[in-house]
């Protein structure tokens, strides 16, 4: 073989093989919907099947399979939603591959079971591999204030789940994301000032990925829990309750921070049966000083503190934090203080859906008759929604107020 | 780089290096283009079974039956390959193509499927087949099936009693993958070309 044709041959060989470098992994529409009317009919899915079999024993499958399944499992139409920042969101194909930028997006993938999907995440996710033992293992592509959109771009997902709003947000991530076939969808997937829109939000979701069941089987999970707090706190007297946070709270007499209307624990604090001090504060985050908090004379203060997901291993931890809570502030004659009812509580009660559980453990502290074990919920959410092993006996702090302290 | 059987030295003078690099270009062109045939086992259609009358008569016209072991919902993709001198007169199957001996066959929520063929004045054939599940990624042949024309059977081989279904594979498919095997295979192809044409040179 000469020299020249050789080089014709290769030149041909590397033409060949452009399309399969430069064609996009999947094309916006319908698989098999020649008509392009978002309607995929019987008659244009049998012929992308015979189409796909013309192409002889090599098969590739993939779009008339995509086809089949819309057109089984969809009614053959594409999927669509208007997510949290009020964008449609459509899609047209499975989605296999996801990007999530944020740690309660993974959480809720992983309710939904639908984790095996994940092929980026940021670097929150990756720290807590207890929580997300699959997801966390994946290629981080970020933090919650930068992305590396190429590398996001490299993972070819066809799904990215980016918050509404914030640093890293779906516009933006839409924005870099453009002609990359790549679906961007805006959720904040915790609560927010608008309670239900966490569980929408959840069945939006699910309804992209297929996982309507596993949706329905949390809210249903909740909506008990949620409904025997009710129950139980309803007619009964409501106690005082301060909240604050670690940075916020130690070393201050000052500026002490707070939760206020509109805040996530100042609305469970409400729906666990408590009256947040601060419930005339005109902001979500008011600043008070430790005169104010004696004057008003709580009967409870709930601290969130420690780790941002799951518990203590020692009470040493939280009992340091109250101690340094205390330091310098005269509350010694607060009810809270007389009746030992301060109690440090880990970030992970307000974390997304990880929330009805700081709705029991909030009502077990603000009711100590309420029959029901925050132990248990807690475990029945990692065991059944995250399908982790929960610390069972090795006595991890849940809340920590001295006397009256939870544990695995 | 890989040395080739015999040493590189024997092949720098022969241009045999330069056919083993179209070759090995030809090789990996055809990975790319065609793809690596990957399945993924799920839940779905388990087998299909072919049944078909041993003996025809000479001329005679007779059905073939696809049975698909399967529940609804079904999307199967069938190739059914009919031997030399019968021919394909009609099918119950609302979607199919022929070309020449092949017939494909779209079936949508069908459970059963009959083609009828037209025997020729004598002769044998086998008819074989394949079939892919579209909802299961499951994929498998159909046994083959052997007619004698107006004689006697010539196998046992229809209906397929042992299920006929040809493992899938397990390779898990990976999405995006052929981009990564794409690239590599346009590195290696650069370096062939570029090691071709020096060594085309060095002669």
């Amino acid at each position: 073989m000469s020299k020249r044709a050789s080089c014709v041959i290769i030149v041909l060989l590397l033409a060949l093989a452009m399309p399969a470098v430069v064609m996009p992994s999947a094309a916006a529409g319908l698989p098999g919907d020649e008509d392009g009317n978002n309607r995929l009919t019987e008659t244009e899915l049998a012929r992308s099947i015979l189409s796909a079999l013309k192409s002889g024993p090599q098969l590739d499958l993939a779009d008339a399979r995509n086809a089949a399944h819309i057109y089984v499992y969809w009614h053959g139409a594409p999927r669509s939603i208007v997510d949290t920042t009020g964008r449609p969101v459509t899609i047209y194909r499975p989605v296999k591959r996801i990007v999530v930028l944020s740690s309660d997006g993974a959480r809720a993938i992983q309710i939904l079971g639908a984790e095996d999907k994940v092929v980026g995440i940021t670097d929150t996710v990756q720290k807590f591999p207890f929580y997300f033992p699959t997801i966390s293992q994946q290629s981080v592509v970020g933090t919650w204030r930068e992305v590396n959109w190429e590398a996001v771009v490299a993972l070819d997902p066809d799904l990215l789940i980016a918050p509404p709003a914030g640093t890293i947000n779906a516009d933006l991530a839409a924005g870099k994301l453009e002609g990359f076939n790549i679906t961007v969808v805006g959720l904040y997937l915790y609560v927010t000032d608008d309670y239900d829109r966490i569980f929408e939000e959840l069945e939006e979701l699910a309804l992209l990925l297929e996982k309507e069941e596993a949706a329905a089987r949390y809210i249903a999970w909740d909506d008990d829990y949620e409904a025997q707090v009710h129950d139980f706190v309803a007619g009964r007297e409501k106690p005082d309750v301060f909240l604050t946070y670690t940075s916020g709270a130690i070393g201050k007499t000052s500026d002490i921070s707070s939760y206020g209307p509109g805040s996530t624990l100042y609305l469970l604090c409400e729906k666990a049966g408590g009256r947040p001090i601060t419930e005339h504060a005109t902001s979500s985050y008011p600043k008070v000083n430790a005169e104010w908090v004696l004057a008003e004379n709580p009967d409870t203060m709930v601290m969130l503190c420690g780790n941002v997901f799951g518990w203590w291993d020692i009470e040493s931890e939280p009992a340091d934090l109250l101690q340094q809570l205390m330091a310098g502030k005269s509350w010694g004659t607060l009810n809270a203080t007389v009746n030992n009812q301060i109690f440090a509580v880990p970030w992970s009660v307000t974390n997304g859906f990880e929330h009805t559980y700081g709705i029991v453990l909030l009502a077990k502290i603000l009711h100590p008759e309420l029959d029901i074990d925050p132990a248990e919920v807690s475990k029945e959410f990692l065991e059944e929604f995250l399908r982790v092993d929960y610390p069972e006996g090795e006595k991890k702090v849940l809340a920590y107020s001295g006397l009256a302290t939870f544990k695995t | 780089m890989r040395r080739l059987p015999g040493g590189t030295a024997n092949l720098r003078n022969s241009g045999l290096r330069c056919r083993a690099a179209v070759l090995m270009v030809l090789f990996f062109t055809l990975f790319i283009v065609n793809g690596p045939l990957t399945t993924v086992q799920g839940a779905g259609i388990e087998a299909v079974n072919r049944v078909a009358p041993a003996s025809p008569e000479p001329g005679a016209e007779f059905v073939v039956t696809l049975q698909l072991g399967g529940e609804l919902p079904l999307v199967v993709g069938i190739t059914e390959n009919l031997p030399a001198g019968f021919k394909f007169l009609s099918t119950s199957c609302e979607h199919f193509e022929v070309s020449g001996q092949r017939l494909l066959l779209a079936v949508i929520n069908e459970t059963e499927v009959r083609y009828t063929v037209k025997a020729p004045s004598s002769g044998a054939g086998t008819f074989s087949g394949t079939w892919a599940d579209m909802l299961s990624e499951r994929e498998g042949s159909i046994a083959p099936t052997a007619v004698n024309v107006g004689g006697t059977a010539t196998g046992p081989v229809s209906p397929a009693s042992s299920g006929t279904a040809a493992a899938p594979s397990a390779a898990p498919e990976v999405p995006g993958f052929e981009a990564v095997f794409t690239t590599l295979s346009l590195l290696v192809v650069t370096l062939l070309a570029v090691v071709a044409l020096k060594g085309g040179r060095d002669t």
